[in-house]
C-alpha cells in the first residue's frame, strides 16, 4: 500500500521541481549540477516539513535550499565561468532569432561578467520578480546589501555592455 | 539600471531558463533519504527535549557559570522611540544631532530626521525613488542619491539642510555621467564622487540658485577590467574598493605616486569597508558560502596590514558583514553568532558582544552610541565602555 505522504511528496515534487530546476540552472549553468542541487533541495526540505500542506510555504523553503546550495556548490567547484561560457557558447550556436541578437548576446556576456553574488540578486529580480525585501528574505541579506549588490550589478553589467560596444 | 535594460534582462534570463534541463523522476534515494530524514527529526526533537530538561536540571544545582559567560557585556537598549518604517529601511545615517532615516518605494520613498537626543521627528519629505546612498557632511549637510526600483521612480542627488527644509539637486544626466557607485561628503556643497575616475560633485546651496558641476580630479589605477564598488576619505586620500576582472577584490589609493594596492585573497569579497582617517578598517567574507572564514583587516596609508593581533585572532569577526566608525570604535555586524560587536580602533581592548534583542534593518554609528533602526523604532545602544 502506498504511503500518502509519499503521494504528497511525488506532488510536490512535480509542482515545484521544474521551476526549481530552471532557478537552479539559471544560478550555475551545469545541467546535470542543477538536477542534483534540486534532488538535494528537495530531501533537504522535504526532511524538515513534517507537515507537507501549505504549498506556498512549501516554494518558498525550496527556493531558498536551492539559492544556498548553488552557492555553496560555487564556492567550492568554482566552475560558473566556464559553465557559462559554455552556456553563452551553445546559446549561440542554436542562434536565437532576431534583430536584437546582438544585444542580447551582449547581455548573456554581462550576465557572465557578474559575480555569483550578483548573478544571484539579478536573477532573482529579473526571473524570479521578487522585490528587494523579498531577495533579502530568501538570502537572509539586510536590505542595504541587496540593494547595493543590484546597484553593482547593475553598474558591472553597464561596463560590460560599454565594452561590447 | 534603465527600465529597458531591465526587460532585455528579464528576456534573456527566461531565455536561459528555458534550456534548463527536464525534471528527473524523484529518485528512490531521495525517497529514502526523505524518509529517514524524517525519522531523524523526530528523533533529534525527542533528544532536545530531554536535553532541555536535563540542562534545566543542571542549571538548579549550580552550573551558574555557563549561564554567566553567556551574559551580554553590556546593557540593551539604553533609549528607544517609536518610528514609522513599516516602508521598508533603504539607508540610515547620523549627523550631530539628528538621525537620518530613508525608507519606502517608488511613490512612497520618504526621507525622515529626528532628534538623536529626543527622537522627536523634525521633518519627512519625500523622495523621487528608493534611496541609494545617504551621508551625512560636513556641517551637517545631508546627501541622498537615488534611482529607480522595481516601481520605478527618478534618479538623482539631492543636498538639503539638516533640517531638509531646503535643497539643491543634481538630475539624471549628472548622475549617468557619474555612475554613482559611491559618494563620500567632503564639504559643505561637494562630495567627491567616483566611478572610473574620482571627480567632485558641487551643487548650489541648498535653497540658492547656481549650477552644478562635475569636474575630474584624479585617476583611479585600474587593470581596464576593473569596477569601482565603493570608496572612502584618509587624511592621505582616498581609498578606492574595485573589483577586478577576474573576480578579486583590491583597495587602490586614487592618485598614488607609487601606485599602492591591497589585494584581498581570491575568493574572498570586500563586503564594507571605512576609514577612521590615518587606517582603512575592511569586512572580508568568503564571496559565497564557502569553508572560509572572513576577518578584519586594518590597512595603513600605504595600504599594508597592520591588523591588531586581537582582532586578528577573535573568534567573534570571523563572518564580518558591515562596518562602522565613529570616535575611538569600530563596530562589525556578522553572520555569526553574535550579530554586533565592537573594540577600539587602537586594537588595545577586546573584542566585544553587543547585546541586540533582534538585528535591525540598518544601523549608524554616531558618538557614544549605536542606532539600531527597526520598522516600528529606533533603539540606542551605548557604544561599551571596553570599546571607548
Amino acid at each position: 500500500m502506498t504511503d500518502p505522504s509519499e503521494d504528497r511528496l511525488e506532488i510536490l515534487y512535480l509542482q515545484h521541481g521544474p521551476r526549481a530546476l530552471r532557478l537552479a540552472y539559471l544560478l550555475t549553468g551545469d545541467t546535470a549540477l542543477s538536477e542534483d542541487l534540486v534532488q538535494e533541495a528537495f530531501v533537504r526540505v522535504a526532511t524538515r516539513l513534517t507537515a507537507l500542506r501549505n504549498t506556498d510555504a512549501f516554494w518558498w523553503y525550496l527556493r531558498r535550499t536551492v539559492v544556498n546550495l548553488a552557492n555553496s556548490q560555487l564556492r567550492r567547484r568554482r566552475t560558473e565561468r566556464e559553465h557559462l561560457q559554455r552556456l553563452a557558447v551553445a546559446a549561440g550556436v542554436r542562434g536565437a532569432n532576431g534583430p536584437d541578437l546582438a544585444t542580447r548576446e551582449a547581455v548573456r556576456n554581462a550576465i557572465e561578467q557578474l559575480t555569483p553574488r550578483q548573478r544571484i540578486v539579478v536573477v532573482l529580480r529579473y526571473y524570479e520578480d521578487l522585490t528587494d525585501r523579498q531577495i533579502a528574505a530568501v538570502l537572509g541579506w539586510p536590505l542595504g546589501s541587496v540593494k547595493s549588490a543590484l546597484h553593482r550589478a547593475a553598474e558591472a553589467m553597464r561596463q560590460s555592455l560599454r565594452q561590447e560596444e | 539600471m534603465a527600465r529597458s535594460n531591465g526587460d532585455t534582462l528579464a528576456e534573456v534570463l527566461a531565455e536561459l531558463a528555458e534550456e534548463a534541463p527536464a525534471l528527473r523522476p524523484l529518485s528512490p534515494i531521495v525517497r529514502q533519504r526523505v524518509r529517514e530524514g524524517r525519522r531523524r527529526t523526530v528523533a533529534a526533537t525527542v533528544a532536545a527535549v530531554v536535553g532541555i530538561c536535563a540542562a534545566g536540571a543542571a542549571t538548579i544545582v549550580g552550573v551558574s557559570h555557563v549561564t554567566a559567560s553567556r551574559q551580554p557585556s553590556s546593557p540593551g537598549p539604553a533609549r528607544s522611540w517609536a518610528i514609522d518604517a513599516s516602508g521598508g529601511v533603504d539607508a540610515v545615517a547620523a549627523g550631530p544631532k539628528t538621525l537620518y532615516v530613508a525608507t519606502g518605494d517608488y511613490p512612497n520613498a520618504r526621507l525622515s530626521a529626528y532628534n538623536l537626543a529626543t527622537g522627536t521627528l523634525i521633518r519627512s519629505i519625500r523622495v523621487p525613488a528608493a534611496t541609494s546612498e545617504l551621508q551625512v557632511g560636513p556641517g551637517g549637510s545631508v546627501w541622498v542619491a537615488f534611482y529607480p526600483d522595481q516601481n520605478g521612480g527618478g534618479t538623482g542627488v539631492w543636498l538639503l539642510t539638516p533640517d531638509l527644509r531646503q535643497r539643491s539637486s543634481a538630475g539624471t544626466s549628472v548622475v549617468e555621467r557619474i555612475g554613482l557607485v559611491d559618494l563620500v561628503p567632503i564639504g559643505r556643497s561637494w562630495a567627491a564622487v567616483v566611478s572610473r575616475s574620482l571627480s567632485v560633485l558641487t551643487l548650489p546651496s541648498p535653497g540658492e540658485p547656481g549650477s552644478v558641476k562635475l569636474q575630474a580630479m584624479m585617476s583611479i589605477p585600474s587593470d581596464g577590467n576593473s569596477y569601482v564598488q565603493a570608496m572612502a576619505m584618509m587624511n592621505s586620500g582616498f581609498a578606492v574598493l574595485e573589483l577586478t576582472g577576474r573576480g578579486e577584490y583590491r583597495v587602490v589609493m586614487a592618485g598614488s605616486q607609487p601606485a599602492v594596492h591591497y589585494q584581498a585573497v581570491t575568493g574572498m569579497e570586500v563586503k564594507s569597508m571605512t576609514s577612521d582617517g590615518t587606517s582603512l578598517w575592511i569586512a572580508e567574507a568568503p564571496e559565497l558560502n564557502g569553508p572560509y572564514n572572513g576577518a578584519v583587516v586594518r590597512l595603513n596609508e600605504r595600504l599594508q596590514v597592520v591588523t591588531p593581533p586581537a582582532v586578528a585572532r577573535s573568534r567573534l569577526l570571523r563572518f564580518p558583514e558591515q562596518i562602522w566608525n565613529s570616535a575611538d570604535t569600530v563596530v562589525v555586524s556578522t553572520d555569526g553568532p553574535d550579530p554586533l560587536v565592537c573594540f577600539q580602533t587602537s586594537g588595545a581592548g577586546p573584542v566585544t558582544r553587543i547585546p541586540l534583542q533582534q538585528m535591525p534593518a540598518d544601523l549608524t554609528v554616531s558618538g557614544r552610541n549605536i542606532y539600531a533602526v527597526y520598522p516600528d523604532r529606533v533603539h540606542v545602544y551605548p557604544v561599551p565602555a571596553a570599546c571607548q
